[in-house]
């Protein structure tokens, strides 16, 4: 018995006092459901974030930097993006190719990365007991990536290829980066992540290499594990690969304001389909900013479910085939979108202007009770069908860590300021960003 | 024993055990769990599109989706009012030979979920003006389509290798079937399709299990039990390479499938044949596809192959994207990259580097409840043995490096392939007759429009 004792205090003292170089205690933070996240803050910038989760015998690793196509300079739009690409490449201690195959031989599933305005996530998911493996390469390419000519050419027409089918042949594409552009007059949210061809055809190996030891140090980024893992091991390895790891100097960035917007602006374009498309936008806050509750709530009741009020009188009557709308929930002021494909032989002007007269309803009478409740039911649904893997749960995390500093600022929407958003309030914020004089429309037809 | 033991421990897996409540015709199956406040549940049938009459292409897929939209006592107005009071979702997913109506709720909802679900099923109400509306949906669903280029080319690929074969139908049907449904084919189509013996329940979450068995058990009694699905026959191989070229106007890029029928799951072959698909394009990043086409020459921005499969054969088939200007050089040199598979197969470093990886990931085919949900609906219907998704290490284990190649060199070495490419035609006619050494006659050219 005593043994057993002694050996249980060896235990806790051997796993609770870590030696890891943080800046802050470890605290359990509630999540949802039934489950908590532990954060660690390093001295060297680096934030972790481990939520265990046993119920299968994998987990999900996900590396977010605070790095996107808002980081950019004009003129070098895309460079970010193509970055996402570059970091699959050789390091000082691994060849070109390697990184995939290591994880590959291990059974690595969803290895893949994406990039946004605000952020560059790296992700994967693994059996449990290739947490070393995966800490060991991702803390490697954080800081010993070689960005050679080569790589960097062949990697540049991939990309330009991922742009055609992204955005040249596809109708989605073309309607979507024709939005950004004319949406926003200075701020980098106008131009494509993806980015202009004419920058892309003259960009350089060096645009990259100065993009990288820029951006991509452990004082820029999030770890977050989700899954069957020891949340202690979990620090114990990342303090082991990327404790020492220097700190990167950011001057802050200037990114310019975006003006209101005074007037409406308009464009018109033609392309591959056989029916007519249109998107509105209007310009609203940040997702950190307190209206974003409610900007959440009213996308509900315009075009969530299958009973909102625009579903009702464009789907369901029979001129489009579907309406989605919602905030793009961005680090910096967003926009409100209202995408709608028409059904074939209707007109565009037409959903245009049952949005206009569902914007003005919602300005003149408040939203009752049921309906309130059911929006809020369907936010709360969403919620939870988004959080719904170790995958998801990770991205919900890195996304506000990286849009708002904090994971908790997701938990506090969804949890606690969503249920308070009153009919007022609704009233109020449409009033206040749904000026159909300040909105952006653009059309798609037919080409023939 | 022994060997489930070994299996598991090599596949750094546990296994979870679920013990499936089942009763009688219907099938249920369910896996409590309290993560989050949701319940997952899947009604499938055992039949799909394949089972759409001659000449009425898409009313499998119409039918599910028209019960959505009202019951004798409720509007489709109605029944989304609930869904969406309740924080729910439901739908259709039709495919060629399974019907699955998904559904998710928030757990304090489900009892009302389930009785919605059994009126739903039970009760349709067929309402013409419900008819009329989806049938303008499903037209405009179909044009959309043809706005998306790989969905578009991949639709193409089926038409032209699977004939007159029920794998060539498009889920969503044709435009002029669509347009030719009356209230009657609806109706019939339903009593076909929906019966209790040819449904399963499968779900998950914060449930309990004998809720969800009671649901299963109401739900018999209300239904017909005599299941009467179409046995389908297997599609014919081509009897020679085919080279068609589907024309759609203002293309930077070709869209290129080159593929043919393949293998079902139950074939002797299938894990030698699964082993050197995941070497050449179906592996990930470390693929030769991957490498060649776009990592070293940077052609295309993904490169893959893949089997899809049913009751019968359905096809392999390798996709790549690149721009006009490329499209001769990528698609020869692919075409050689098939033949050196043909010819020499893969090397003894790619086999045991793929059959690590296939043997190590296997276990992700089952680590959550939501998979192992989808396994099971696949393994009944496509009369696969129970736990057949489970047994991919244990089958890989045994091929060896001798029956992958004899495997593939089989199964491609009777010239009938077909090599489909979506493009603007006037740019990318001559570079396939170049591309592979015919006249340009000989390539067969079809307008896009479905």
């Amino acid at each position: 018995m005593n043994r057993l004792l002694i050996f249980v205090l060896f235990l806790l003292v051997s796993t609770g006092c870590s030696q890891a170089d943080l800046k802050s205690k470890n605290e359990a933070i509630p999540l949802f459901g039934s489950m908590e996240a532990h954060q660690y803050d390093f001295n060297n910038g680096l934030r972790l974030i481990v939520v265990e989760d046993h119920s299968s015998p994998t987990f999900a690793y996900q590396t977010w930097f605070k790095v996107g196509s808002r980081n950019e300079e004009p003129g070098k739009t895309g460079l970010a993006h193509l970055f996402e690409h570059m970091l699959f490449k050789r390091t000082q201690s691994y060849g070109d190719g390697d990184f995939m195959k290591k994880l590959e031989a291990v059974g690595v599933e969803g290895l893949n990365a994406f990039t946004s305005q605000d952020y560059t996530a790296y992700i994967q998911k693994l059996p449990k007991k290739y947490l070393e493996l995966i800490v060991k390469l991702e803390s490697e390419r954080m800081q010993n990536l070689i960005v050679d000519q080569k790589a960097f050419e062949t990697e540049l027409a991939v990309v330009k290829n991922e742009r055609q089918m992204r955005s040249e042949n596809s109708p989605d594409g073309r309607v979507y980066e024709a939005l950004m552009t004319t949406a926003y007059d200075k701020h980098p949210y106008s131009w494509p992540i993806i980015g202009f061809e004419k920058d892309l055809a003259s960009m350089k190996p060096e645009d990259a290499k100065e993009f990288y030891q820029k951006w991509y140090s452990p004082n820029q980024a999030v770890i977050i594990v989700v899954g069957d893992v020891n949340r202690r091991t979990v620090l114990k390895t990342v303090d082991q690969y990327y404790g020492k790891i220097k700190p990167s100097t950011i001057e802050p960035l200037q990114i310019p304001t975006e003006p209101p917007q005074k007037k409406i602006k308009t464009k018109k374009l033609k392309l591959n389909v056989a029916y007519e498309k249109l998107v509105l936008a209007f310009h609203v806050p940040s997702v950190n900013h307190p209206d974003a509750p409610v900007l959440e709530v009213i996308q509900a009741i315009l075009s969530d479910g299958k009973n909102s009020r625009l579903t009702q009188r464009l789907v369901n009557t029979g001129i489009a085939t579907s309406v989605s709308t919602g905030s793009f929930q961005t680090m910096d002021p967003s926009i409100f979108t209202f995408f709608i494909d028409l059904q074939k032989g209707r007109r565009a002007s037409e959903a245009e202007r049952i949005v206009l007269e569902e914007i003005e309803k919602l300005k003149k009478d408040l939203v009752s009770n049921s309906e309130l409740k059911k929006a809020k039911n369907l936010v709360r649904f969403a919620f939870f069908t988004g959080v719904d893997s170790s995958y998801s749960i990770g991205r919900f995390i890195g996304s506000f860590e990286i849009r708002t500093g904090s994971f908790k600022n997701g938990v506090k929407l969804y949890q606690e300021a969503i249920p308070r958003v009153t009919a007022e309030d609704i009233k109020r914020v449409v009033k206040k960003y749904f000026n159909p004089s300040q909105r952006t429309a653009i059309t798609g037809v037919p080409r023939s | 024993m022994k060997q489930f033991k070994s299996y598991f421990l090599s596949s750094a897996f546990i296994l979870c055990l679920i013990n499936p409540v089942k009763s009688s015709a219907i099938e249920v199956m369910f896996e409590s769990e309290n993560k989050l406040p949701l319940v997952y549940l899947s009604i499938a049938l055992k039949t799909g599109a394949v089972a759409d009459p001659k000449d009425k292409t898409g009313l499998s897929q119409f039918t599910g989706e028209l019960l959505l939209r009202g019951s004798k006592s409720k509007t489709r107005k109605q029944i989304n009012q609930k869904l969406d009071e309740m924080g729910a979702s439901l739908g259709f997913d039709t495919r060629s030979e399974m019907m699955i109506l998904r559904g998710v709720v928030l757990s304090d909802q489900i009892s009302a979920f389930l009785d919605l679900i059994t009126e739903i099923l039970t009760q349709p109400r067929f309402d013409q003006k419900e008819i009329n509306k989806l049938k303008k949906e499903t037209l405009s669903k179909i044009l959309a389509s043809e706005g998306d280029d790989m969905q578009l080319a991949y639709l193409h690929f089926q038409k032209h290798l699977f004939g007159d074969h029920p794998y060539a139908k498009p889920i969503d049907g044709l435009k002029n079937h669509v347009s030719s449904f009356t209230k009657k084919d609806i109706k019939n189509q339903y009593k076909r399709l929906f019966l209790a013996e040819g449904m399963l329940i499968v779900g998950s979450g914060d449930a309990e299990s004998k809720l969800i068995k009671t649901f299963g058990k109401n739900l018999k009694k209300k239904l017909p039990g005599k299941a009467l699905y179409p046995k389908i026959r297997a599609p014919k191989r081509l009897t020679e390479r085919k080279v068609i070229l589907i024309d759609k106007p203002n293309r930077t890029q070709a869209q290129v499938m080159v593929g043919k029928i393949g293998v079902k799951l139950q074939h002797p072959n299938y894990f030698a044949l699964n082993l050197v698909n995941h070497t050449f394009g179906g592996g990930g990043f470390t693929t030769r596809m991957f490498k060649q086409i776009r990592k070293e020459k940077g052609w295309s921005y993904s490169a893959y192959s893949y089997f899809k499969f049913g009751t019968e054969p359905r096809f392999w088939l390798s996709h790549f994207f690149p721009k006009n200007q490329d499209l001769e050089v990528s698609l020869s040199y692919f075409l050689k990259m098939l033949n050196d598979l043909e010819e020499s197969g893969i090397t003894a470093q790619e086999y045991e580097f793929n059959k690590n990886a296939i043997i190590n990931g296997s276990g992700f085919k089952y680590n959550t409840a939501k998979k192992r949900n989808e396994n099971t609906i696949l393994e009944e219907t496509l009369h696969l043995p129970p736990r057949f998704m489970r047994s991919y290490a244990r089958r890989t284990k045994k091929v060896s490096l001798k029956k992958a190649n004899h495997a593939i060199k089989d199964f491609l070495g009777k010239s009938n392939e077909l090599i489909l490419i979506l493009g603007t035609a006037d740019q990318l006619k001559p570079q396939i007759a170049k591309a592979l050494k015919i006249k340009e006659k000989e390539i067969e050219i079809f307008p896009f429009r479905l």
